[in-house]
């Protein structure tokens, strides 16, 4: 009974304290928030207060780690399927940076064939539009024409050797006929011996043949064959193939030997065009597909 | 060990779990429903042996769980001691009810004490609570049994029975 009455005459003290209590505390959020009074001692206290924190998160920490053992079924089912998705994702980026990284290194070396040859240097760069291998023609459109200094009888090559020379050009595009065309022959000459005669297409991007060679001709396997400079629209020296095979040809005194194409004509992407040489006077221009067909 | 001597380390570890509780980062869905442990450690302390809690205990406690925050300084102290001065005048009254009763009227303080908090932080333009907040009575009240039997349990625990 008498805690009871102690309690009444001290609850009007307490209602006192509370009031007083409550606006200690409202003056501190008023001059913590409102004012910005006290964002120093906060600082200071914050740097007290984090060992806290970091025990505060040991059971987070616990049931992460926790979480690893008890994964339900379907939750890794799902994770698998997204990581599948991502592996798919980022292997067809994978692909598509070793194609650039395949196309930088042939433009190097495409490059780096041309600044060897320093006459090579007024040509332009073309990127392949489209190609056509049917069997008794092959073309290759390219992305440049008569804009960029091309003209009939322009030749094209890549890192490896002569691609081929432009048939028909618009102001943007030209076409080109390759190497490898059945129709296409070539003044050559092998490289070492300098023994001449016409290389032609066979209709395969890797094969070029010589036709009728005589068979005391001076060629061997392995020999490597280049364009001789004649008949003008060539200028002398950029590699064709190499000697694969000699065949004597039945009936007849005559060799017929099989070139592997030094161009790589079935994976082109870009190619070098020059201009016809001027160097080789005035029968390129009257006649630039002189001694190129059949 | 006295009596008093284990009772007083009771309540202190009582306080001190609650206010790392309130620092425990609870896993995403029920994050936002913690209730205010430290509210519920002192309503029991000032129901069941409210020597140890006064108002002005109650607004250091406050101030040292704001410290602990780092949120708002004088927001929980605010909270605590209007908790306390509510509890002190119903003390006699909530003493006596059923624990389902008492469960209830927690409920009630605790609602209050939502408010009480949105009305405080506003005044500090803290960022409002979401929804879940206003739910955490609920939950405090859900969870104020098993407190209330676990404190009476660690309170009492290995001491002899009481001589009535």
């Amino acid at each position: 009974m008498s805690e009871r009455a102690d309690f009444f005459n001290k609850s009007a003290d307490s209602t006192l304290a509370l009031l007083v209590y409550c606006a200690v505390a409202v003056a501190l959020v008023v001059v913590d928030r409102r004012l910005n009074y006290l964002a120093q001692t906060r600082q200071s206290l914050l740097d007290w207060v984090r060992p806290v924190w970091q025990l505060s998160e040991i059971p987070a920490r616990l049931a992460r780690s926790a979480e690893g053992y008890f994964v339900d079924r379907s939750s890794l089912l799902a994770a698998n399927e997204q990581l599948r998705a991502e592996y798919l994702l980022q292997q067809q980026e994978l692909f598509q940076l070793r194609s650039q990284q395949q196309s930088q290194v042939r433009l190097t070396r495409l490059i780096s064939a041309i600044e060897a040859q320093p006459e090579l240097a007024n040509g332009v760069f073309a990127r392949v539009m489209a190609l056509d291998f049917s069997t008794n023609q092959h073309r290759l459109v390219v992305n440049q024409g008569a804009k960029a200094g091309l003209a009939q009888g322009s030749i094209a090559i890549d890192e490896g050797g002569l691609v081929g020379q432009v048939e028909t050009l618009d102001s943007q595009i030209a076409s080109l006929i390759l190497v490898s065309d059945p129709q296409h022959r070539i003044p050559a000459q092998v490289r070492a011996g300098g023994e001449r005669f016409y290389v032609s297409g066979t209709g395969s991007v890797r094969t070029l043949v010589i036709e009728q060679l005589a068979l005391s001709a001076a060629i061997k396997v392995g020999d490597t064959v280049q364009t001789s400079g004649l008949g003008g629209v060539f200028p002398e020296g950029i590699p064709i193939g190499v000697v694969v095979k000699l065949d004597k040809i039945a009936g007849e005194g005559l060799l017929r030997a099989e070139l592997s194409a030094s161009a790589k004509l079935g994976t082109l992407r870009e190619v070098f065009l020059m201009p016809p040489t001027p160097a080789v006077g005035p029968i390129a221009p009257k006649q630039p597909l002189q001694g190129q067909r059949k | 060990m006295s009596d008093s001597g284990r009772e007083t380390q009771v309540f202190l570890s009582a306080i001190i779990v609650a206010l790392l509780l309130q620092l425990v980062q609870l896993p995403a869905p029920l994050g936002p429903l913690k209730p205010w442990f430290l509210g519920m450690v002192v309503c029991y302390y000032v129901l069941e042996q409210p020597r140890y809690i006064g108002l002005g205990r109650a607004f250091l406690i406050g101030l040292t769980a704001d410290a602990l925050n780092g949120a708002l300084f004088g927001e929980q102290a605010f909270r605590l001691c209007i908790l306390t001065y509510l509890l002190l005048r119903f003390r006699y009254r909530l003493r006596f009810f059923p624990l389902w009763q008492q469960t209830a009227l927690i409920a009630v303080l605790f609602f209050n004490d939502c408010i009480l908090a949105l009305w405080i932080r506003l005044l500090g333009t803290i960022a409002q609570p979401g929804f879940a907040f206003w739910l955490t009575p609920l939950t405090a009240a859900f969870l104020w049994p098993f407190l209330f039997v676990l404190l009476d349990r660690a309170r009492r625990w290995r001491r002899p029975a009481p001589r009535l």
